[in-house]
Parts: structure tokens; C-alpha cells; sequence
């Protein structure tokens, strides 16, 4: 008895110590924020006595999940939060443009076949001055492009057949952003993977991860969406293959907050779901794989966390991974949110507060000067290239740029 | 499952000012170090470091420590007296010539007490203090408390023990040593 | 002040605070005297159970009855102070159903609405109950805060005009021929005589000493119950368990926390104002807790306590002793006349313990009043909760502002007194969401002299870190509202003591990671504000 105490997300072993509040985002950039501490384990009791006690303030909550890399007693602070905005959270006043922004696929799927229309279209004043008054849309805001050829497209038109000569394969977990507006990375992966010596194949069926539909509330969506891709990804994992990815909140997504916030069953893929570069990173150390990279490689590059690179715990493969890449001058950037997170900083009520939470980022950005900032995140991608003008590349892509052709 | 050891010269649990400290000496000395740690910062418990909000890590880094934040080694694999490797909550192994124990008291969960007894949290390491857990505490709340000098038993290089034998690469620093010498520090 | 009145109530826990009440309403000059702060001994250290009576239904049906009417008087006038969560009484396989059928059929008896329900939709509607039961009823328990009933009820009485004198302690009676004709107490400013036509004992187990000071011997029997406090709401209902009473048969839900008691041992008088949780009454509470709800073996424990039930004895343990309200008329008893004592009872049944007394008083005094405490809401419940926290809302112009919608709860209308905007919008303790505007209400309705009375009437470090967040800022402001701002460092000493004596019974785990915490910020005395 009282071995260890329980409770949901471990809310119970708080002790108030307030560090939560010291690396969040944004309660610096936001009084009306109550910040983690409060948000998360405080309210939480008061919540469970009477669900009046949700404070509205919670849709602040960036989701970075900085709070709970920094509890030194293991809250799942971030989740308990989420948690209470799925039970308690009031319907939202923009629930078109939310709707919109949470389902992704959704969307990609309705623009691909515009892709070009949608890329001219949306940048225009006069659309986005409808997205902003009637959608609740940032004005401020530079959309993502949408490609005319979506990735599995591409795979299935151009690169399948050619994956059927290799003899070890990995499973791609691509994701949408990869799928509708940036191709160029998974063919990247493609051509990393092949390199490497292993086919990639694609999972039986994919849905959106999810992260933008539980971020707005969706939560019946969500969990719907999880149980495809659990189902492709523990036949992918039965049949011997290792599930990689190119996005770290996808792959968060799918490793943990599926079990933990959606309550769904992960055992079955979780150990053999994992980011491509950790998963690089291993196989070159343990002699598996051996990439030969180009000699007159030269580019000047700043790594940045993304927040849920950090909560997962694995940059550290990727930084090691690009230190062996030879003529690549690597600056390490301070873990720092860059606001964006995920759909949040499209809301046009959310713009000031997404701009003022990256602000810290985007200048060390600028000091670090580099070629170009890498990240594993693809809203981290967005927001960096419109806040400092800088290119931002997945360090998979970097690899492909490096390699020996 | 492949793809998630790295290799170290030394691994040191725990990111308080005392794991800190002894990856900094063996970054200097020219050794790979991997520091885990389980938060961001230290100054929760050490008022002492306050200032840079990530407290000494980030000076780590720039020595060449690489640092998990956020991390927390849940177990290891031994070779009878010889610990091999560690594992972490996010799923990383760390192989190492050497390991530093710097998990800290109960607030840094390094020791951990239930009802019955308190144990060492990673390894079981035997610990010093008494089982009646009446004479864990002094009523008075201002008096020394016996349970801030509780801690690992070690040997002469300060090595811990696991059932009555000592680790080879197993060293303890900083509160887990328990003693009168930490008392209320 | 004045020069004679016509009742002095002595204790100010639950019952005195009710018989003021009664006595004011009914138009009594009337003198409330409580050596310490209002509820601060057994009427603080209960479990917060409103009964419905279920409990005694079978062993004592007249306890029964005048529980579950009560309950039904209280949930009517007292809304800010009660929870209308319900109880369950769950039958165990090795309990058997005999007792339950017995059970039901006697709470039918007396009034009370217990109905059995099927184990299998119980377990599914509360979770945390223990999912190998073989039956259920419902019945009407609540939960009561005993602190904000015993305000509501003092504040009343000064509301119509009785006068409360806190931090007094009675050292003798004044007699003239036999006859008590008042008081002398002591307090800060030294000793004075109170007159009062008559004088009314309510000090729980402190009366039979105080009594004695009148030649009066009342043959009690200390009965120490010790209290568990787990850190957040296991379930939303009382659960009991439904055979004879026994250790630790009852959880309640209070506010934020699950309150798991009782134990039940006879202690001598000379420990009951220091009653302390052993190693073996925590063990005790432990084990049979978690057969009425298992996840108690995996929830943090922030605290024990334990206070004394002034039971009246006519020997044999303290759970078999009269639980009964016992009048105590010492003209017709002792020939003592001018004094009355009331003690026994309950929590639940406080209101009609003082409204017997009151019946007494005004036959002496020779006043032809009617009782009218059943019908009238108590201060803070005239209005309902909902309402004035949608007038807090409209006023502030921002929904759910930290610490109102606590405050609300735990004042009721009382709250709309309260200045949320500027200085007082900051949130104190964050555990309790108590804010400096009730912070300085409390000040400045109760005459709060340290942050333990401010606790008592605020819920102020009663959390899960049991202050170590809070209680320096919380220190700072008291010193500051009081205008004592080199006392803070005091308040703030003292406070922790008091808070060390709960901690260290249960002492390990997530406790003790927050003793460590709590003795690194503030383990020297001389810790500078």
C-alpha cells in the first residue's frame, strides 16, 4: 500500500515548486494565461469537484509541452490540460475556421487539385481579408503552399516498383504537410532510405495523425483517425518493419498521446515507431548502414528543438547524426517555443501572442545567422520562414543534399 | 530494437549541482559525457543557481556534455558487479564505461519512501536509515530532520552497494550519499 | 460590551455558534465566549459528513431521526455550507446482505429515503468504489464544511446583536448564593467579570472541566477520532460501509479533497488539546479504506488529524457510549441554578442541540419565543450560489475569474462583499484559490489574529503542498492587513509548525518530497520576509 501515488497524468505529485511556470511560453507573453501550474494541477482538483471551475483562459495553452519536460516530478502537465479543454472546453466562436485549420487531410485533399489556384489565391489581399474578418484567420499570416502533386501520388506513380529491389524495408509515416505541401521532403526520405539500403513502403492506409484535431477540440475525430493508423502501424510492425517519420509531432502524437490522451492501446507499434534520423543515427553507429556523403558539402546550419522534439526526448540522435555529415557547421540553438504551435497562431485572435512567444527564437535565429534552420517540425518550418526570412530545411533533407549521388 | 543506444565514457544520473559538477570534471578531462537530467533546470531545490533559467546545463553543452532534459534513467543492465548500460522514460540507451548516481533525496525522487521502508530508485541500492518510519522526522519542524541525512551506503570510492555487494562503475554523488555532511543542505 | 446579558454561551465550535444564533434570534442579549478562534477543536476535526441518519438507523433509530431531519433543515438553510453529494452504503462479500436488509428496513423506520440499488450500475456510475461489492443503497448524506457553517451561524448572531468574544478562555464562574450569574475570563488585555442570567456550557469535551469550576461533575469520555486527508476527490458521494460501525467506514468528499475516517479510541483529558495521529491509527484507516474505495492505496496523503467526541459515558468503549445530545438543566440535576450544558451530538444535529438549549434558556428567563432557526437561511445562503456567481461575473466583466467562483463556494452572497478588482484579484493560495479579497474579508469579518484562523475561515494552505507555495506571500499580506508587518516571519513560524504536525504521520512519498521542499525554502527560523 502507498508505494506510489497515482492519479491522472500523476497530477497528484505536484509540489507546487512553479518551474512549469518559469519555461512557459506563454504566461510570459500572456497575463490572462494562468500558466501550467495553475491551468493544470491546481485547477485540475477543483475541476474534478466542479467542471465550473474550467477556466477559459486554457485555450491559451500552446501544447508545447516545455512544462512537462521541466517538472522535476513528472507531471504530464500538458496533457492534463488538454484533458480538461476535450471534457470542458466552451464550443469555439469560429468553428468553420477551426474545423478547417484541425483537419488537415481534409483540406489538403479539397486544394491539391487547386493546388495552384489555392497558392495564388490565398496570398491575395482581398482573400485574406475574408479569412480574417469572416474566419477569425490571421491577416498577418503566410500560408503554407499546396503542391499539385500530393507525395503518394508521386510514390505510387514514380518510386513504388523501384522500392521492390531492395530487401529490408522501412514503413513511411509521411504525414499531411509532407503530403499536400511538401513532397520534396519525403522524396528526400526516399532517397536517405535508399542510400541507406532499405525500400520504404507506405502504411496499408494513413489518416492525419490527429495533433491539430485534439488541438481544437475534436477529440471523437481524433480517435477515430488514431485507430487507422494504429491498425496500418501494428500490421507494419508484425510484418518486421520499423514505422519512421520526418515529423516530431506526428510522432509524439502517435506515441504517446494516443494512449494517454485518446486512451487508445500503442503497445503494439509504440517501441518500433521512431524518427527517421534517430533511427539513422542507430544504424550507422551500429555498423548497419554506411552513407557516403559528398566532399565539397559546405552549409552553415542552426538547429532548433521544436518543443515536442524536446518533450520526446531525441534530438540529441539528430544532432549527432548531422555532426557526422562532413562541411556541416552546426550551431545549437536554446530550446525556445516558436509560437506557432500547430493551428494556434493562424486564430487571428492568437497572432500578437504567437509572434511575441517566438520572438526569443526568431533572434537567436538571426544571431546565429546560418544558411538555413533545422527542425524536425513542420509549423515550426512556417513560422520560422515567415518570422526571419531564413530557410528552414528537415535535417533528413540535409542528408540528401549531402549524399553521394 | 535497434537504432537508440549511444556510447559514452561516462553517463551521470541526475542534473543537480552535484551531477552537474561531475560531468563538468570529466567533460574537462577530455571524457564523453551524457548527462541526464530530469527537468530543465536545478534552482528548484539549490537557490544558489538561480539566474540562467536552465541553471549550469546549458554551460554543459557548450563543454561538450550531452544533455537529455527531461529524461529519467528507469533501469540498467548488469554484468554481475558491472553496469553495462542505462535505459531511459524516453526510450534512449546509454552505454558507459562509468556511471555517477546524482539522483539527489526525495524530491528528485533519488530516494524513494512508501509506508513501509524507503529504497534507492533506479538500482535498489541499499540505503542507510532506520525502517520505524516514526524516527524519519523531529516534531519540530525547524530541527534537523533525520530523513535529509538518509542515503546510499558506499564504499571507500564511494561506490554503491545492491544486496550487500559493491558496483564496480557505480559512483555516488551528492545528497544520495546521505551523512551527516548533507544534512539540511 | 455590554454590562449583563441574558445568555453567555461558552464554546465556540459548532453547537455554541448555533445556540448564539438562536438565542440572538429569538431576541436574548447574547455573549459568545471561545478561548480560541471559532471552530477550533472537534467541530473542526470531523469529517464534514452532513448524516442523513443512516448511520444510526439501526443502532440508535431516535439519532436517526433527528439526523435525517436535520438534513433535510440544513440543506435548506445552510446551501453555501452543504453538498447535497448523497451517500452510498456498499456491502462487501464478506458482509453479507443480512445487515443491509436490517439497514433498510430501520432508515425506512426513521424517514429516511434508503433505497437499494443494483451493484452493477453503482459500480459503473463510481468508478472508484470497490468493484467487488455484492450491494448498494443511496441514501440522503451530504457534505457539510463545519467551518463555514460554524461562521454562517456566528454571523448571524451578530447579525442580530449578539456579541462574540474570541481568544478568551473562562477561568471560573461568578456565583452569588449558589447561583452561576456570569464569568471571568482572561484574555489578552487580563481578567474581567461578565454578567450573564444564565450561562451556557458548549465547550465539547472541555465542559466537564469547566464544570467542575461550578461543583458540577459530568462523567465524559474523551473518544479520540483520528481523520486521513487525500489529496483530490476520489469519488463525488459519501461512501460508507454498510455493516456496524466500525474504523474507517466512511469517506467524504470536502471541497477538493476525500476525507477517510474514523478511528475511535478512548484518550485522557489531559491529551485532548493535543491530539496527535499515531503510526498504528494511520495503518488502521489504511486498510479499511481501501476496501471502500481501492485507489486510497495509490492516493497522496496530505494529511492526518484528529479530534475528541465529547461522548457522555455510562461506561463501555467510546463507539457504544450515548452519541445522543445530552441538556444538562444543573439547577434540576445539581441544584446548581444559572448553568446549562450541552454537549453530545453531532455535527448534523447542532442546530436542534441549540435550539433545546435555547427552549431551556427562554423557559428560565421567562421569554415566550419561537425557535426560528429551521426556517431562516443562514448568512451566505440567502441567496443561491449560482446567482451570485453571476453577479461576481457581471461586475468583474470576465467569466471565471481566478478565485471568485472558490470564494462563491465557500461564502456564499457573503462574497459579494468582496473587492475582486485591483489588489484583491491576487490569487494566494493556488492550491485553494483563495484570493486577497477573501483573504481581507475574513481579516476583517472574523477578527483572524494568524494565518491558522485565517485558515479555518478561508481554506488558506489546506491543499495539496499544505502551504509551501503560499505561505510566505500569505504571511506578508496578513501582516500587512493587520498592520503588523514585522510579524510576518511569526505567522509564517508558526503556520508551518502547525502544518508539520499533520505531515509527519504520514510522512513519505509525495508528503515527504514536499517536507523536503517545504524545509528547504523555509527550515530556518530566522528565514528573512
Amino acid at each position: 500500500m502507498q508505494e506510489n501515488s497515482l492519479s491522472v497524468f500523476n497530477f497528484e505529485a505536484c509540489q507546487k515548486c512553479s518551474i512549469c511556470n518559469t519555461v512557459c511560453p506563454m504566461m510570459a507573453a500572456n497575463p490572462s494565461y494562468p500558466g501550467p501550474k495553475k491551468a493544470g494541477p491546481d485547477q485540475e482538483r477543483y475541476r474534478l469537484k466542479d467542471p465550473a471551475f474550467y477556466d477559459y483562459a486554457l485555450k491559451y495553452c500552446l501544447s508545447c509541452k516545455r512544462c512537462e519536460v521541466a517538472c522535476p516530478s513528472g507531471v504530464q502537465v500538458a496533457d492534463i490540460i488538454q484533458k480538461a479543454r476535450l471534457e470542458h472546453a466552451p464550443s469555439s466562436k469560429h468553428p468553420m475556421r477551426d474545423a478547417m485549420l484541425a483537419h488537415t487531410d481534409f483540406m489538403g485533399t479539397l486544394a491539391s487539385p487547386f493546388a495552384g489556384l489555392v497558392n495564388e489565391v490565398l496570398p491575395l489581399r482581398p482573400v485574406k481579408a475574408v479569412l480574417d474578418g469572416a474566419f477569425g484567420i490571421d491577416a498577418r499570416r503566410t500560408f503554407p503552399k499546396y503542391s499539385s502533386e500530393k507525395f503518394t501520388t508521386w510514390f505510387h506513380r514514380k518510386t513504388e516498383k523501384e522500392q521492390a529491389r531492395f530487401d529490408r524495408f522501412v514503413t513511411y509515416f509521411h504525414g499531411c504537410y509532407v503530403n499536400y505541401n511538401y513532397p520534396q521532403l519525403a522524396k528526400d526520405f526516399v532517397k536517405v532510405m535508399n542510400a541507406a539500403g532499405y525500400g520504404v513502403h507506405l502504411l496499408e492506409k494513413e489518416r492525419c495523425c490527429g495533433v491539430a484535431l485534439v488541438a481544437n477540440n475534436f477529440g471523437r475525430q481524433a480517435v477515430r483517425q488514431a485507430k487507422v493508423n494504429i491498425a496500418s502501424m501494428e500490421k507494419a510492425v508484425a510484418g518486421g518493419e520499423e514505422v519512421l517519420t520526418t515529423s516530431s509531432s506526428c510522432t509524439y502524437m502517435m506515441r504517446n498521446d494516443y494512449s494517454e490522451v485518446l486512451n487508445l492501446p500503442t503497445d503494439g507499434y509504440r517501441d518500433s515507431l521512431s524518427l527517421a534520423c534517430k533511427w539513422l543515427y542507430g544504424k550507422i553507429q551500429s555498423g548497419d548502414v554506411k552513407l557516403r556523403f559528398r566532399k565539397d558539402f559546405r552549409m552553415k546550419l542552426s538547429y532548433h528543438t521544436a518543443c515536442h522534439m524536446q518533450r520526446l526526448g531525441w534530438q540529441t540522435y539528430t544532432i549527432e547524426l548531422l555532426k557526422l555529415v562532413p562541411g556541416v557547421e552546426l550551431t545549437v540553438l536554446d530550446q525556445n517555443c516558436c509560437g506557432i504551435a500547430g493551428t494556434f497562431g493562424f486564430k487571428k485572435e492568437n497572432y500578437p501572442y504567437s509572434q511575441k512567444v517566438g520572438s526569443v527564437l526568431f533572434e537567436d535565429i538571426r544571431r546565429s545567422n546560418p544558411q538555413a534552420v533545422v527542425t524536425e517540425c513542420e509549423t515550426c518550418k512556417w513560422q520560422i520562414e515567415m518570422s526571419t526570412g531564413i530557410p528552414v530545411l528537415n535535417p533528413i533533407s540535409v542528408i540528401a543534399a549531402a549524399l553521394e549521388d | 530494437m535497434g537504432g537508440k543506444t549511444m556510447r559514452f565514457d561516462t553517463v551521470v544520473i541526475g542534473g543537480g549541482r552535484a551531477g552537474q559538477e561531475a560531468a563538468l570534471t570529466r567533460a574537462r578531462l577530455g571524457k564523453k559525457v551524457c548527462l541526464v537530467s530530469a527537468g530543465l533546470t536545478l534552482h528548484v531545490l539549490e537557490p544558489g543557481a538561480e539566474g540562467h533559467p536552465y541553471g549550469l546545463l546549458k554551460n554543459l553543452a557548450d563543454e561538450g556534455v550531452t544533455v537529455l532534459r527531461g529524461d529519467v534513467v528507469t533501469g540498467g543492465n548488469w554484468d554481475g558487479m558491472l553496469l553495462r548500460e542505462v535505459f531511459t522514460a524516453n526510450g534512449v540507451d546509454l552505454q558507459a564505461d562509468e556511471f555517477v548516481l546524482a539522483t539527489g533525496r526525495f524530491f528528485s525522487r533519488g530516494l524513494v519512501a512508501d509506508m513501509n521502508g524507503i529504497r534507492e530508485s533506479i538500482f535498489g541500492a541499499d540505503v542507510d536509515c532506520p525502517e520505524d518510519r516514526s524516527l524519519w522526522f523531529d516534531s519540530d519542524f525547524f530541527a534537523p530532520q533525520p530523513f535529509e541525512s538518509f542515503g546510499v551506503k558506499t564504499d571507500g570510492n564511494k561506490r554503491i552497494s545492491i544486496g550487500g555487494n559493491f558496483a564496480l562503475n557505480v559512483y555516488a554523488a551528492g545528497k544520495i550519499l546521505g551523512g551527516k555532511y548533507n544534512a539540511g543542505k | 460590551m455590554i454590562k449583563e446579558y441574558d445568555v453567555i454561551i461558552v464554546g465556540g465550535g459548532i453547537t455554541g455558534a448555533c445556540t448564539a444564533r438562536d438565542c440572538a434570534l429569538r431576541g436574548l442579549k447574547t455573549l459568545l465566549i471561545e478561548r480560541e478562534d471559532l471552530c477550533d477543536g472537534a467541530s473542526g476535526r470531523n469529517h464534514g459528513l452532513l448524516h442523513s441518519g443512516a448511520r444510526y438507523a439501526v443502532n440508535d433509530p431516535e439519532g436517526a431521526r433527528e439526523c435525517i431531519r436535520e438534513n433535510l433543515i440544513l440543506k435548506k438553510i445552510a446551501s453555501n455550507c452543504v453538498e447535497a453529494t448523497g451517500g452510498l452504503f456498499i456491502s462487501l462479500p464478506e458482509d453479507g446482505l443480512d445487515w443491509q436488509a436490517k439497514f433498510v428496513t430501520k432508515c425506512r423506520e426513521a424517514g429516511i429515503d434508503a433505497r437499494i440499488l443494483d451493484p452493477e450500475k453503482v459500480k459503473r456510475e463510481v468508478p472508484a468504489v470497490n468493484q467487488s461489492i455484492i450491494g448498494a443503497v443511496s441514501v440522503p448524506d451530504a457534505s457539510v464544511d463545519p467551518f463555514r457553517l460554524t461562521d454562517a451561524n456566528a454571523l448571524d448572531a451578530v447579525r442580530h446583536g449578539a456579541d462574540i468574544l474570541k481568544f478568551c478562555s473562562v477561568e471560573d464562574f461568578v456565583r452569588e448564593s449558589g447561583r452561576v450569574v456570569g464569568v471571568r475570563v482572561r484574555n489578552a488585555g487580563g481578567t474581567q467579570e461578565i454578567r450573564g442570567r444564565e450561562v451556557v456550557l458548549a465547550a465539547g469535551i472541555w465542559a466537564a472541566r469547566l464544570a467542575e469550576k461550578a461543583g458540577v461533575h459530568i462523567s465524559m469520555l474523551p473518544s479520540k477520532g483520528s481523520l486521513l486527508v487525500f489529496g483530490h476527490r476520489v469519488a463525488d458521494i459519501v461512501i460508507n460501509r454498510c455493516r456496524k460501525p466500525s474504523n474507517a467506514d466512511i469517506i467524504v468528499p470536502d471541497d477538493a479533497v476525500s476525507v477517510l475516517g474514523t478511528t475511535s479510541d478512548k484518550v485522557p483529558f489531559e491529551d485532548c488539546d493535543d491530539m496527535r495521529v499515531t503510526a498504528a491509527e494511520v495503518e488502521v484507516l489504511l486498510k479499511e479504506g481501501v476496501q471502500l474505495v481501492p485507489s486510497l492505496a495509490h492516493t497522496r496523503i496530505i494529511r492526518a488529524y484528529a479530534g475528541v467526541r465529547p461522548l457522555v459515558s455510562e461506561g463501555g468503549d467510546g463507539r457504544s457510549a450515548s452519541r445522543g445530545i445530552v441538556l444538562l438543566d444543573h439547577e434540576t440535576r445539581d441544584g446548581v441554578p444559572g448553568l446549562i450544558t450541552i454537549t453530545g451530538g453531532k455535527l448534523t444535529t447542532a442546530r436542534l442541540m441549540a435550539e433545546m438549549t435555547a427552549d431551556l434558556v427562554c423557559s428560565k428567563l421567562g421569554v415566550n419565543a419561537k425557535c426560528r432557526t429551521a426556517q431562516l437561511p443562514l448568512t451566505g445562503s440567502e441567496t443561491a450560489e449560482r446567482k451570485v456567481s453571476k453577479v461576481i461575473d457581471h461586475k468583474l466583466g470576465n467569466k471565471a475569474q481566478e478565485g471568485t467562483l472558490a470564494a462563491v463556494g465557500r461564502h456564499g452572497s457573503e462574497s459579494l462583499k468582496m473587492d475582486f478588482k485591483g489588489p484583491g484579484a491576487e490569487l494566494v493560495c493556488e492550491c485553494e484559490q483563495v484570493t486577497r479579497a477573501e483573504i481581507a474579508y475574513s481579516i476583517k469579518e472574523f477578527g483572524v489574529r494568524n494565518l491558522q484562523d485565517l485558515r479555518r475561515h478561508t481554506r488558506i494552505g489546506m491543499g495539496t503542498c499544505q502551504g509551501s507555495h503560499c505561505v510566505r506571500r500569505a504571511a506578508e499580506i496578513l501582516a500587512e492587513e493587520l498592520g503588523c508587518p514585522d510579524r510576518a516571519g511569526e505567522f509564517l513560524n508558526d503556520y508551518l509548525q502547525e502544518r508539520w504536525k499533520g505531515m509527519t504521520p504520514v510522512l513519505w512519498g509525495e508528503t515527504l518530497r514536499e517536507a523536503e521542499f517545504m524545509r528547504n525554502r523555509y527550515g530556518r527560523k530566522d528565514y528573512e520576509i
